[in-house]
C-alpha cells in the first residue's frame, strides 16, 4: 500500500509533455487549437513546433495551472498555438523532443488531415511574384496577391519564412487593396509587398506566403431576420479561411570577383546629381553642395569618398538615407550635405563625385558619377593674420555651447525618499481631530447611558413578565405611577374620578383605563405600544 | 470624521508604495559586497572623474545605486560619467531616472537635450501624469503623496480645530467647508502620485539595434530602433516588451535591449 502510495506521488511529479489538437480532420484554409501542455517541467523560452509542408503552426500564447494530485502540486504550462491547413492531405506532426530543466521530454505524434476546400468564392485566387534570379546582396520585392469576389472584412498576412534570404528591415513592407470590374463582378485585391535581401547564394525555394481572410457569411434568412441600422449592420457574421501560394525556386548568384575598391555593397540602379547652393562665392565663404543619390536599392550606409583639393576646404555634414515602397517598387534617396569654404580667389574646380554600384540587370560593375563643379570665387585671398577683415565685416560665429552641465559634488545620500511614509502627516490633524472630537462624544455617550437607564419616568417596558395576570399587575402599576407623578399624588390615591385633571392627556388616560379593567375583568388584551406613548406623554408633562 | 480617518489610515499604510522596493530593490550588490559607504563611494567616484577616470566613476555611481540609494543626484552624475564616455543610451536612462525623482530639476533637461542629439532617433517623450492630476507631471511620485497627505492632514486640523471652538462659532460653517476641500484635495494629490508611482514610466532602448516585430513570436519585422530610443513601455511578456513610440507605432523587441526608467530598479548592465 505504501509503495503504490509513493508510485502514485512519483508519478505525479514527473516532468511529461502532451500534444492535442482540437481537431483532427481540417478542411483545406481552417485553423485549429494546438495545445502543447508541459506538467511539471521547467522549459526556457517557447517550444518551437516544426510542421510538415502543407501545414503552418503559429504560436499564439500560454498559460499556468497548478492542481493537486496525492496531496501534491502539479503545474502545467499551456503553450496555446494556432495550426493553418495550407494545402490538402495526410500529415503527422512530430514527434518532438521538448528540452526541459529535467531533460529531454518526447512528445508523441499527431495525424492530421486536410480535407480540399469547397469552392465559395469562384474567382478566389491567390499568388506570389518574386524574380527567379538575383544577385547576393540585392534587394528584391515578394509580391503576394490575393483576389476574391465575396465580400472580405479584412486580410492577415504572414511572409513566408525564408531561407537564403533575410527581411530587409530598412523598408517597411506595403500593404494595398483595390478593387476592378471582371464579369460584371466586384473582385477585390489585396496586394503584399515585402522587401527581402539575397544572403546565400545558390538555389532556394521561398515557401509560400499564408493570408487570412475573414469573409462575410450571411444566408438569406438571416439577411431577412438582420435589419441594417443606419447601414451599420454592413458585415453580418464572418469566417476567417487561410490561402496559401505557391512556392518560388529562386537562383541567388554571387557577385562577380574583382570588385573595384570603392565598392560599397549597392546592387541596383542608381543616379547622382550635385547642386551648389551658389555659383559666386567670396573668399572664406561658403557654399553648399547638395549631393542627392537616388536609386531602386536601400542605400542605408553609403559614403560619399572624401573630397581633397588646393586652395579649399570641405565640411561634411551627416548624411540622411531613406527608403521606401512606393507601388511596389523600392524608391530610395540619400542626402549629402558638403560645406566647400574657398580661400584663394579664381576659378575653382570641385571635382567630379562619384561612387561605385554594381548593375544588376547587366551584371556589370559600374561608376555612377556627377560632373565636376566649377565655381567663381571673389575677393582677396585670406589672410593669416587675424585682424584683416579691411572694411568688410567679419563672418557671424554663433558660439553654442556644446557640453553638459557639470556633476555635482554635493547630495544627501539618503536611502530612497517615496511616498510610503506620508501618510505620518494625517497624523497632527488626526490627533486634533480626536481631541476636538472626544469631549463631545464623551457627553454624547454619557446621555445616551442615562437616557437608556429604566427609571421611574420611563420603565423598561422589555422587562415585563411574562405571566398575563402579573404582566397586566405590573402595567397598571406603572399607568398609576406615572397618572400620579403628573398629579402630584401618590400612587395609591389615584381614582378614575381624577383622570379629567389630566387635561389633554384625558380622554386617551380614561380610554387605557377602560382597557386595562376590561382586560383585568374579561381577559381581553391591551395595547401596550398605545400605553407606553401615553406614560411618556404625562413622563413629558411631569418633568 | 473620526471614523474617515480611521478608514483612512489603514488604507494609506497597506498601499504605501515602494518603501519595500526601496530595500529590496538592490540586486546589484557589488558595492555592498565592496563594504564602502556610499559617502565613500561618492567622493571616490568624484576623484576619478577629477582625474578623467570616467569608467571608475561611474562603476561607483552604480554601487552606490546597488546599495538601495535611490537619489535623483547620484543619477545624474551617472549620467555624466555614461555620457563621457560616450554612452549615449545609458546616460539618457539615467537622466530620465534623475527628471523621474527630481522633475523640476532644469540640469537635467538640458544635458538630456546635448543626450537626444547623439542618438538615431530623438523620440523626446511627453511628460505624462495621470489624467485626474495633471500637475503630477511637474512632481516626483513621492512629492505627490507627501502633498497630498499633508493637505488632508491640514483639513482633519481644521476638523479638529473646529469641534474644539465648538460649532456653533460663526466662522463654523466656513471652516468644515475649508477643511472637506482640503482633505478632498489632500486626497485626490495623494492619488495622483501613487498612480504615477505605480505607472510603468517607461523605457530607453540600449542596444546598439534592435528590431521590433508584430508578433510576441516574431511576425513581420515592423521598424528598427537604435540606442537611445526612448520608448514608452505598454505591455510585457516573458522576454519579450511591448513598446510604444510618441508617432503611434507599436512593436515587441527583446527586454533585454531596453532598460526601464523606474529609479527603483536596477541599473541595466549597457552593452
Amino acid at each position: 500500500m505504501g509503495m503504490s502510495a509513493l508510485v502514485w506521488v512519483a508519478q505525479a511529479l514527473a516532468a511529461s509533455v502532451s500534444m492535442q489538437v482540437e481537431r483532427t480532420d481540417l478542411v483545406e484554409g481552417q485553423t485549429a487549437a494546438l495545445q502543447l501542455v508541459v506538467t511539471d517541467g521547467t522549459v526556457t523560452g517557447v517550444p518551437e513546433l516544426r510542421a510538415p509542408e502543407g501545414l503552418q503552426i503559429r504560436y499564439r500564447s500560454q498559460s499556468v495551472q497548478s492542481f493537486m494530485v496525492n496531496f501534491k502540486t502539479s503545474t502545467s504550462v499551456v503553450y496555446q498555438y494556432d495550426l493553418m491547413a495550407l494545402q490538402p492531405g495526410s500529415y503527422t506532426i512530430g514527434p518532438f523532443t521538448v528540452q526541459s530543466g529535467s531533460g529531454a521530454l518526447p512528445v508523441a505524434p499527431v495525424k492530421v488531415a486536410v480535407r480540399p476546400r469547397e469552392a465559395q468564392g469562384a474567382l478566389d485566387r491567390v499568388q506570389a511574384t518574386l524574380q527567379q534570379e538575383a544577385w547576393a546582396g540585392q534587394v528584391l520585392v515578394y509580391r503576394m496577391q490575393f483576389q476574391t469576389d465575396r465580400n472580405m472584412v479584412s486580410a492577415q498576412w504572414t511572409p513566408p519564412d525564408l531561407t537564403g534570404f533575410a527581411p530587409e528591415s530598412s523598408i517597411q513592407p506595403e500593404t494595398a487593396e483595390s478593387q476592378v470590374m471582371q464579369e460584371g463582378k466586384k473582385i477585390t485585391v489585396e496586394d503584399l509587398y515585402y522587401p527581402i535581401r539575397a544572403q546565400t547564394p545558390g538555389t532556394h525555394t521561398v515557401p509560400g506566403g499564408v493570408l487570412q481572410g475573414q469573409f462575410v457569411v450571411s444566408s438569406p434568412t438571416a439577411q431577412r431576420r438582420r435589419q441594417p441600422l443606419f447601414g451599420l449592420d454592413r458585415f453580418g457574421d464572418v469566417s476567417a479561411e487561410i490561402f496559401s501560394s505557391a512556392p518560388i525556386p529562386v537562383t541567388v548568384k554571387p557577385l562577380p570577383p574583382g570588385a573595384p575598391p570603392g565598392f560599397s555593397g549597392l546592387i541596383g540602379r542608381f543616379t547622382i546629381q550635385v547642386t551648389p547652393s551658389a555659383k559666386t562665392v567670396p573668399v572664406g565663404g561658403t557654399v553648399t553642395l547638395d549631393i542627392r543619390i537616388r536609386g531602386d536599392a536601400p542605400l542605408n550606409g553609403v559614403r560619399l569618398p572624401a573630397l581633397e583639393g588646393q586652395g579649399w576646404r570641405v565640411y561634411d555634414d551627416q548624411p540622411t538615407w531613406q527608403a521606401a515602397l512606393v507601388k511596389g517598387k523600392i524608391e530610395a534617396e540619400a542626402v549629402f550635405k558638403r560645406a566647400i569654404v574657398p580661400q584663394a580667389p579664381g576659378p575653382l574646380v570641385i571635382p567630379a563625385t562619384s561612387f561605385t554600384s554594381f548593375d544588376p540587370e547587366t551584371g556589370a560593375w559600374k561608376e555612377v558619377v556627377a560632373a565636376p563643379i566649377t565655381l567663381d570665387v571673389t575677393g582677396e585671398a585670406a589672410s593669416v593674420t587675424l585682424n584683416s577683415y579691411g572694411e568688410a565685416p567679419p563672418p557671424q560665429v554663433d558660439a553654442i555651447g556644446e557640453d553638459i552641465l557639470p556633476m555635482r559634488t554635493e547630495a544627501r545620500l539618503a536611502r530612497a525618499w517615496t511616498g510610503a511614509m506620508s501618510w505620518v502627516m494625517l497624523l497632527p490633524g488626526a490627533g486634533l481631530l480626536a481631541a476636538g472630537a472626544l469631549p463631545g462624544l464623551r457627553a454624547r455617550l454619557a446621555d445616551r447611558s442615562r437616557r437608556s437607564a429604566p427609571t421611574e419616568e420611563r420603565p423598561d417596558f422589555s422587562r415585563l413578565p411574562a405571566d398575563p395576570e402579573r404582566r397586566l399587575a405590573e402595567l397598571d402599576r406603572i399607568l398609576r405611577a406615572a397618572i400620579a407623578r403628573r398629579l402630584g399624588c401618590t400612587a395609591e390615591a389615584v381614582h378614575k374620578e381624577q383622570l379629567p385633571a389630566l387635561g389633554e392627556l384625558a380622554a386617551e388616560a380614561e380610554a387605557i383605563y377602560r382597557a386595562m379593567e376590561a382586560a383585568r375583568y374579561r381577559g381581553d388584551g391591551i395595547d401596550e405600544a398605545r400605553l407606553k406613548r401615553l406614560v411618556d406623554a404625562l413622563a413629558l408633562g411631569a418633568r | 470624521m473620526i471614523g474617515l480617518a480611521a478608514l483612512l489610515l489603514p488604507g494609506v499604510l497597506a498601499q504605501a508604495p515602494d518603501a519595500a522596493d526601496a530595500t529590496t530593490a538592490a540586486p546589484e550588490v557589488a558595492g555592498a559586497a565592496s563594504g564602502q559607504a556610499p559617502e565613500t563611494l561618492w567622493a571616490g567616484a568624484e576623484q576619478a572623474a577629477l582625474k578623467q577616470d570616467f569608467t571608475t566613476a561611474a562603476a561607483q555611481y552604480r554601487q552606490i545605486i546597488g546599495q538601495g540609494v535611490v537619489n535623483a543626484d547620484v543619477y545624474y552624475n551617472l549620467g555624466n560619467m555614461l555620457y563621457r564616455q560616450q554612452q549615449w543610451a545609458g546616460a539618457i536612462l539615467a537622466w530620465r531616472r534623475a527628471a523621474r525623482l527630481d522633475p523640476r530639476d532644469p540640469d537635467v533637461e538640458a544635458n538630456l537635450v546635448f543626450a537626444r542629439r547623439k542618438v538615431k532617433e530623438a523620440l523626446t517623450p511627453e511628460r505624462e501624469a495621470p489624467w485626474f492630476a495633471p500637475w503630477q507631471g511637474f512632481l516626483s511620485p513621492g512629492e505627490g503623496q507627501w502633498l497630498g497627505m499633508g493637505l488632508a492632514g491640514l483639513g482633519l486640523a481644521v476638523l479638529g480645530l473646529r469641534r474644539r471652538g465648538g460649532a456653533t462659532a460663526p466662522s463654523a460653517e466656513g471652516a468644515a467647508g475649508l477643511a472637506a476641500a482640503a482633505v478632498a484635495a489632500g486626497l485626490l494629490c495623494w492619488g495622483g502620485g501613487w498612480q504615477a508611482a505605480h505607472a510603468e514610466p517607461g523605457g530607453v532602448v540600449l542596444a546598439q539595434e534592435t528590431r521590433l516585430t508584430s508578433d510576441l513570436s516574431g511576425g513581420v519585422e515592423l521598424f528598427t530602433l537604435h540606442a537611445g530610443a526612448e520608448v514608452r513601455w505598454l505591455d510585457e511578456a516573458g522576454d519579450r516588451v511591448l513598446i510604444g513610440l510618441p508617432d503611434g507605432r507599436k512593436g515587441w523587441m527583446a527586454a533585454q535591449d531596453v532598460g526601464r526608467i523606474d529609479p527603483f530598479a536596477p541599473f541595466p548592465a549597457l552593452p
